[in-house]
């Protein structure tokens, strides 16, 4: 089955939440996900593996979140201390280090391979990268290589959206009797006419 | 020339003057509308294959300039028990979908598999937007009787009623796999917030209108009549709506201000006018008069909004009088009388006249609609550079007035919004009566500004936000927005969104004003029915006359 990428952005977010992050960082992790699936990569399935806890990884989100608002601190060439889970949603906030850096290229290594992204759109390897936790080296000052297509629609691993779906619910509140007789109101006036 | 300044947004943004808004030329079904009448839309029903029980499907083209767009309609026959008007229903007398483009006989047949199903259906790319309705069981069989019978239905009982069918939610933007809105937003005809949501509500009150007319040809046979057109044009389709939309308003806060803002700047170029003529005085005349007639077929169960509607009668008549005993000639006779309003009468008649007061001005306020879209939202980064007073003024600006709540009393945090594990739709809780407040949505800028407010005034000025974060991470949520909104005086809703004491319909309100709804009839504190369209030109009316300011039924004007 396919997305619209408003659905990946809106599933990550919940399913973000739902693993533990703050909303605020959740929504962050909602459109890094949107972000890759633009790209035609796999932001699901990256995002999924992202809230799976990894004893000694690091999250991409806080970490990218970091990177972004340490934009004007960090040198040109920086390494992370420790592997991070799910690296390619790092490329997410790199994208957001490039636009704050008014579109000058950012670089992201790991798993021995290259992705580089001007805020705008990626170039690197064809292939899905793996999520495995991996020490992330960022480049500021990197060079654009062939940009990937845009796509318009997602098409997750159906586990993979399933385990959002998982975490997701977990943002729901069970229905209680006073949820239901209260909750949208419509407990005090006829619904039909 | 002098200019008067737009209204402030600490007046603008409290919630029972949001609560008070009514529709006005910027609103979104009549730039659709006089879209579709300047740019010579034609409108054609390619198909209606509908048996004598109501049952079949049906294809209504509007066709643009450079591209069209297709309602594939499916009609139902519903038993009277399953009829519901609420978005969580499991069946409805009618679906619909906006197909980009027209309908192969193939894609017909993939949509009926799909939207006539609720959370299971699935739609694709080419389809814009996924609406369900259901008939009024008020009316509709009382009306396809007399239509068999030869006989036109009382137009005082449609008139009171306003609608033949109700539609729940109209999705799109991306939802059960419609386009996302970026791949039609940059078309000249989608570019204003909403249009393929109001297009598909407008075909939907074509169809309704055809639709009740064959089933009383199928019951009468030849002595079935067709619905009066001057009937007809009074009939709008309904509308439910609840809270699915009240977050609308906060997650969306550059939107919302462009919608407010661009009203506000109309509102202050007319005020801004030194003088008015014969021509506009009338003009604003005749739409009071309109008004004033409206007024008095606006009926609700509601106890608060009954006491305002008559309060606004009242206010309406001492309108009237002003207009028409002609303070004219004073100096800035617009601005004037938005001031005699707001010292004499209600937030409603203040509203309302804010909004009459620019149909005479076609020239200075339709090319505001093309300023109430948000292109810039998506691509906004934080910067947390800033320094914590560049931050803390933006806060005050917004949320200043948060320091006269004391956020210990518990009516100032009673209520909370979250999300229904059965129904999957938001919901407002108790907070100190229920278990839910680890699922509480972000839907509370105003406390979260406050608490971050308190923490920055113990920080030195120049320090930079991400110093004050790395001991505060949870206050980056509210310090991205307010930089998000840093140029955008009406984003901030300037009430307390979780207090005992709110109403969510006054959000509901002003979102449905936008849209250009008429009829609020709040059924609660929490949802409320509308009327969409109703007055509208059908297709073969657009572009004659009446295309633009239909929504006061009058065919002078």
């Amino acid at each position: 089955m396919n997305f619209a990428l408003n659905e990946v952005q809106s599933m990550v977010t919940k399913a973000a939440r739902g693993s533990g992050l703050d909303w605020n960082f959740a929504a962050d992790a909602g459109r890094a996900a949107r972000w890759l699936a633009r790209q035609g990569l796999d932001g699901c399935g990256t995002a999924y593996a992202a809230f799976r806890d990894v004893p000694g990884a690091g999250s991409p989100v806080l970490t990218g979140a970091w990177c972004v608002d340490h934009a004007r601190q960090l040198a040109s060439v920086t390494q992370t201390e420790i592997p991070v889970r799910a690296p390619l949603l790092f490329m997410g906030f790199a994208a957001q280090l490039a636009r704050l850096r008014h579109g000058q290229p950012v670089s992201v290594e790991f798993h021995g391979s290259t992705w580089c992204t001007d805020g705008h759109s990626v170039s690197g390897p064809v292939e899905q990268p793996s999520s495995e936790p991996a020490i992330i080296l960022l480049n500021l000052d990197a060079t654009m290589g062939k940009p990937r297509p845009f796509c318009t629609r997602a098409t997750p691993n159906p586990e993979d959206w399933a385990g959002l779906e998982r975490l997701a619910a977990l943002t729901y509140a069970p229905a209680t009797d006073a949820s239901r007789a209260s909750g949208a109101g419509a407990g005090v006036a006829t619904d039909n006419d | 020339m002098t200019q008067i300044p737009r209204r402030s947004p600490s007046v603008v943004m409290r919630l029972d003057r949001l609560g008070s808004m009514h529709q006005c030329r910027l609103s979104f079904m009549r730039q659709l509308t006089r879209r579709m009448a300047r740019e010579g839309w034609r409108i054609t029903q390619d198909r209606f294959d509908i048996d004598n029980h109501g049952v079949g499907r049906a294809v209504y083209v509007a066709h643009g300039p450079d591209r069209c767009y297709a309602l594939a309609c499916f009609a139902h026959d519903l038993p009277a028990s399953q009829r519901s008007d609420r978005v969580i229903a499991n069946a409805w007398d009618a679906t619909f979908t906006l197909c980009d483009g027209i309908p192969t006989e193939a894609t017909l047949d993939r949509l009926q598999a799909n939207v006539p199903l609720q959370e299971a259906g699935r739609i694709t790319q080419s389809e814009l937007t996924l609406s369900r309705a259901n008939r009024s069981a008020r009316l509709w069989d009382t009306v396809v009787e007399k239509l068999a019978a030869g006989v036109q239905p009382s137009a005082k009982i449609l008139m009171d009623v306003g609608y033949l069918m109700r539609t729940t939610a109209v999705y799109g933007s991306g939802k059960f796999g419609s386009a996302d809105r970026e791949l039609i937003a940059d078309r000249p005809e989608m570019a204003a917030p909403f249009q393929a949501e109001m297009l598909t509500v407008y075909l939907i009150r074509c169809f309704v209108r055809d639709l009740v007319n064959h089933m009383a040809q199928a019951l009468g046979g030849p002595k079935a009549v067709k619905l009066d057109p001057k009937i007809a044009k009074t009939l709008g389709i309904g509308n439910s709506t609840g809270l699915g939309m009240a977050p609308f308003v906060v997650n969306h806060p550059v939107l919302f201000n462009n919608w407010i803002a661009a009203r506000e700047e109309a509102i202050a170029r007319v005020r801004s006018q030194p003088a008015a003529t014969q021509d506009q005085i009338d003009c604003l005349r005749k739409c009071l008069a309109a008004t004033r007639t409206e007024a008095e077929h606006w009926h609700t169960s509601d106890a608060e909004q009954t006491s305002r509607i008559a309060t606004l009668r009242s206010d309406l008549a001492i309108l009237t009088d002003w207009v028409d005993q002609g303070a004219w000639t004073r100096p800035m006779p617009w601005d004037a009388l938005m001031r005699d309003a707001t010292e004499h009468l209600d937030a409603e008649a203040q509203e309302l006249l804010a909004s009459l007061i620019l149909e005479p001005f076609p020239d200075l306020v339709d090319p505001l609609a093309e300023t109430m879209s948000d292109t810039a939202s998506q691509d906004f980064v934080f910067d947390a550079g800033m320094p914590v007073a560049a931050a803390m003024a933006l806060l005050q600006r917004s949320f200043g007035w948060t320091k006269d709540i004391d956020w210990n009393d518990k009516s100032a945090i009673a209520r909370l919004w979250y999300i229904s594990a059965e129904k999957l739709e938001p919901r407002l809780g108790e907070r100190f009566d229920e278990p839910i407040e680890p699922y509480e949505q972000p839907l509370s800028p105003a406390r979260d500004a406050a608490y971050a407010l308190d923490i920055l005034a113990n920080c030195p000025p120049e320090q930079p936000l991400y110093a004050v974060l790395a001991d505060h991470p949870k206050l980056r949520g509210t310090l991205q927005r307010a930089q998000l909104t840093g140029q955008s005086p009406y984003s901030e809703i300037q009430d307390n969104t979780i207090s005992a004491h709110m109403r969510p319909i006054d959000m509901l309100r002003a979102k449905l004003s936008f849209f250009g709804a008429t009829r609020f009839d709040p059924r609660s504190d929490r949802w409320l029915r509308i009327s969409m369209f109703a007055g509208a030109p059908y297709p073969e009316e657009l572009g004659v006359n009446g295309s633009d300011r239909w929504i006061y039924g009058r065919a002078d004007l």
